[in-house]
């Protein structure tokens, strides 16, 4: 492989946890000179990989070791405090829960909503649309207001918008798993064709049978720093052996 | 597919100003209606505790004064509102996507300037009823006055609305600032019957020489305080350069704050 497609270069991420809350005017004014203290958390803590295109990346650790973090940041959403995220191509993420849908409005217009926040013309949409729907399947409620939802049909709408981008890099955090068995194997299987064709994936999921299965490669966070990155099988032994769960094999 | 390109940073823009308004108006024709009516009813309320003040004559002028006091009062005020929750009202999408977040200060003071095109539309039906009949430099002069006005709302908007991320009451503030402006803007008197401290006073606040402006120059075709309207833009151009540096220096980090 000539060049990567993401290169993450030495990231930190610190955020600053005030001693206590400061984000209202009121607490200014009555308390004007008062100094808060604040705590310096490395959320991640010198990050170091290349992603080539083709990959398909299981990011794995236990809660609050960094995953949505990494994530957010290779989306660009959060800005490293050190070091140099760089994406060569587009990308599109599929970040937790919501996805961005407005629950007040309709399948229908969340689709156009959705796609044109994720990069794409109206028109693209337009020419997308029947093949959306029919993916999520969702056809008889497309213009029902999201709200009424099952969190499953969102998912799986948010999840056939997102694949329509034809993007180079997928991010998926957690949301997998909330459809149903049938949908999460429909949706990897998508992921895979996806893959198959040139794109590269990062999935951050607690489901270490669908990493086991689908990924080639893990990453493993512990407290914010990569204490594994290399074959799945191996990295999951680690990981596993780390939560005290040894694999039953 | 090539994503983010310049046909989808104006159908973003497009976007958002549509969603904007299905959400504001609940999809209806009825809602819809409502952004005509809100000022109209405002105006009558005043139109008729005014003139019982001022001896139970009705006056076609005052109506029109009053009118387009309150209209541009009106615009001022969602143009300052919508703008300072440009960015907390999508907070869902900032937390996950990241896209050219201007794009969604420009759709929210759009969304006032709209609202305002449309209260116009009482005003053009007074103009055509006769009660008054707007010279050509009167209105261009109106459209220069507007125009000054909306880039400064979003200029402010570059600011408000990344402060109203940090500091959460923001918005009562500024709901009570907004009632104060709208008593110190002459919005349902003239400032040329201000006198006094309390007439000095208001004659240094630029809405109410903007309503003043627009007034002499739609209904009577004068062009006054060029001046003060000349400052004002300047005023409103280091505003925006400021403002941007502002938004580009905080958009960064707003996702660990929203
Ligand atoms: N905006 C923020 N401000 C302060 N701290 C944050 C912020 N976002 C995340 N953190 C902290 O960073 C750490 C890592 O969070 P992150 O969401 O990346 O964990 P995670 O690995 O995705 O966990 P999970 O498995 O529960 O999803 C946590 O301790 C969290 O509290
Ligand atoms: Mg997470």
């Amino acid at each position: 492989m000539d060049k990567p497609i993401i290169k993450v270069d030495n990231v930190s991420k610190v955020f600053e946890i005030p001693h206590e809350s400061r984000n209202t005017l009121k607490s200014y004014f009555l308390h004007p000179f008062k100094r808060i203290g604040k705590e310096r958390f490395y959320a991640l803590k010198s990050v170091d990989f290349e992603i080539n295109q083709g990959d398909f990346v299981g990011v794995i650790g236990r809660n609050g070791s960094g995953k949505s973090t990494l994530l957010k940041i290779l989306a660009g959403i959060f800005e490293p405090t050190k070091g140099k995220v760089h994406v060569n191509g587009t990308l599109v993420p599929f970040l937790e829960l919501g996805v961005g849908f407005n629950p007040e409005l309709t399948g229908r217009e969340n689709i156009y909503l959705n796609g044109i926040i994720l990069g794409m013309t109206r028109k693209y949409v337009e020419s997308k649309f029947d093949e959306i729907v029919d993916f999520a399947e969702i056809r008889d409620f497309i213009d029902l207001q999201v709200k009424n939802y099952s969190s499953g049909m969102v998912i799986r709408l948010a999840f056939a918008i997102a694949v329509e981008a034809r993007a180079d890099i997928y991010l998926l955090d957690e949301v997998l798993s909330v459809g149903d068995a049938g949908f999460q194997k429909k949706s990897l299987e998508k992921m895979l064709s996806l893959l198959s064709n040139g794109a590269t994936g990062i999935l951050v999921s607690h489901n270490i049978n669908d990493v086991k299965k689908y990924c080639n490669r893990v990453i493993l966070l512990k407290k914010g720093e990569v204490v594994f990155d290399g074959p799945t099988d191996e990295g999951i032994k680690i990981f596993e052996s780390q939560m005290g769960l040894m694999s039953e094999e | 597919m090539v994503l983010h390109t310049k046909a989808n940073h104006r159908d973003l823009l497009i976007e958002l100003i549509r969603t904007n308004f299905k959400l504001r108006y609940n999809n209806s024709i009825l809602g819809f209606f409502w952004v005509l009516m809100k000022p109209f009813l405002y105006f009558l309320m005043l139109f008729v505790v005014f003139t019982a003040f001022r001896g139970g004559e009705a006056s076609a002028e005052y109506g029109a004064n009053l009118l387009l006091g309150i209209i541009i009062y009106t615009l001022v005020n969602e143009g300052v509102i919508f703008g300072m929750h440009a960015l907390t009202d999508l907070a869902g999408v900032i937390l996950k996507v990241n896209f050219p977040r201007q794009v969604a200060v420009t759709s929210a003071v759009f969304m006032a300037v709209v609202n305002f095109a449309f209260n116009t539309v009482i005003l053009l039906i007074l103009a055509i009823l006769g009660s008054f009949a707007p010279t050509i430099e009167g209105f261009l002069y109106f459209v220069f006055i507007l125009s000054m006005t909306i880039f400064a709302l979003y200029s402010i908007s570059l600011f408000s609305s990344i402060l109203l991320v940090k500091i959460r009451d923001l918005h009562h503030i500024m709901e009570l600032v907004m009632q104060l402006v709208f008593w110190g803007s002459a919005v349902f008197y003239s400032i040329d019957d201000m006198s006094g401290a309390f007439g000095q006073l208001i004659r240094l606040n630029p809405l109410a020489l903007v309503i003043h402006a627009s007034r002499k120059a739609l209904l009577e075709g004068d062009i006054i305080h060029v001046k003060a309207m000349i400052i004002m833009s300047l005023m409103s151009l280091a505003l925006y350069f400021l403002g941007n540096l502002f938004f580009k220096k905080n958009i960064k980090r707003i996702a660990e704050f929203i």
